[in-house]
């Protein structure tokens, strides 16, 4: 619940997106096919990931609205995979704080973009795996956590 | 007065966004000089005059705490206030960023009203109110060890509680 409740609300902050959580069984997974994904590491009192994938679509909406610009603006295109790894860093640092407490250290690594793998696969070193689906202005967005064993 | 504005985030996206930010918030701009992580912002520290800098955490190749470490250590810290702008939630890192003479903590995402109130009160040590925003709000200096604040400076003007913010 924490980790949906951070996600709709940094879109809603960073980029004025109102998100509804979708049922994960009922995903259809063809929505995010030409998705974008950016992942990023943390170590601290727990070590995990964090991902996320959106549609290039999506990705230029998130743009244009955190930059203030029309979608088919071409700096929206430019800036497109920045503001999804922006978003991720964003989401992970406030959720870490919302789960850990304002105690806890975590090291972050910088957000990278990668291929979208299937994000469904079990990860053989996760202690835990969630993940979380989201709809909004049409488009999905898709995050995962992971927490490996330590 | 116009300031040189030095904003150090390795997110081309979030500098773009700060560089409105500033505009809106009012702030008379001298020129603004852009950095990727901590070793170019030390790079263009040693070039240029600069007034003030929004420095990010993470970042690769030199993060935000070693930027305000070199910083410390090459005398930049008097003359040259750090606001710092980031993700980072944890209390422990933040007063140990203020120990190290950071002025500032906001909390992405920024709204212009609490970064106005947050740089305000570090240029101008004059502090403004700022809505509860234990999420998201801003501290300056003055509001190490309180706790519920939003936006403090270093000067003991306090606008806030909660010393939530990075």
């Amino acid at each position: 619940m924490v980790l949906d409740g951070v996600c709709k609300l940094i879109l809603e902050e960073l980029a004025f997106l109102f998100c509804e959580s979708q049922d994960a069984s009922a995903f259809d997974y063809n929505q995010i096919e030409d998705a974008l994904e950016a992942s990023m590491r943390f170590t601290g009192p727990t070590n995990g990931k964090f991902e996320i994938a959106a549609g290039r679509n999506l990705c230029l909406l998130l743009a244009s609205n955190i930059l203030g610009i029309e979608p088919n603006d071409e700096a929206a295109g430019s800036h497109a995979a920045d503001a999804l790894k922006e978003t991720l860093n964003i989401m992970c640092g406030r959720f870490l704080t919302e789960a850990y407490g304002e105690e806890a250290i975590f090291n972050l690594s910088a957000p990278v973009m990668g291929v979208l793998n299937d994000l469904a696969k079990v990860d053989e070193d996760a202690e835990a795996e969630c993940m979380q689906f989201f709809e909004t202005e049409g488009y999905c967005l898709v995050v995962k956590l992971t927490v490996y064993k330590s | 007065m116009a300031y040189n504005i030095l904003i150090v985030d390795d997110s081309q996206t979030m500098r773009a966004v700060l560089t409105k930010t500033i505009c809106m918030a009012g702030v008379e701009i001298g020129s603004v000089f852009e950095a990727e992580n901590g070793r170019e912002a030390l790079d263009i520290l040693e070039k240029e005059w600069v007034d003030i800098v929004f420095a990010d955490i993470n970042m690769p190749v030199m993060n935000g705490v070693e930027m305000v470490k070199a910083m410390q250590k090459l005398g930049y810290m008097e003359s040259t206030p750090v606001v710092v702008i980031s993700t980072e939630g944890s209390k422990t890192r933040l007063d140990a960023l203020r120990d190290m003479g950071v002025r500032g903590f906001l909390r992405k995402p920024v709204s212009p009203e609490l970064f106005k109130s947050v740089v305000d009160g570090v240029l101008l040590g004059n502090a403004g109110e700022v809505g509860d925003s234990a999420a998201n709000g801003p501290t300056t200096d003055a509001s190490a060890g309180k706790s519920g604040g939003d936006a403090v400076t270093d000067n003991g003007s306090a606008a806030g509680s909660e010393a939530d913010a990075q």
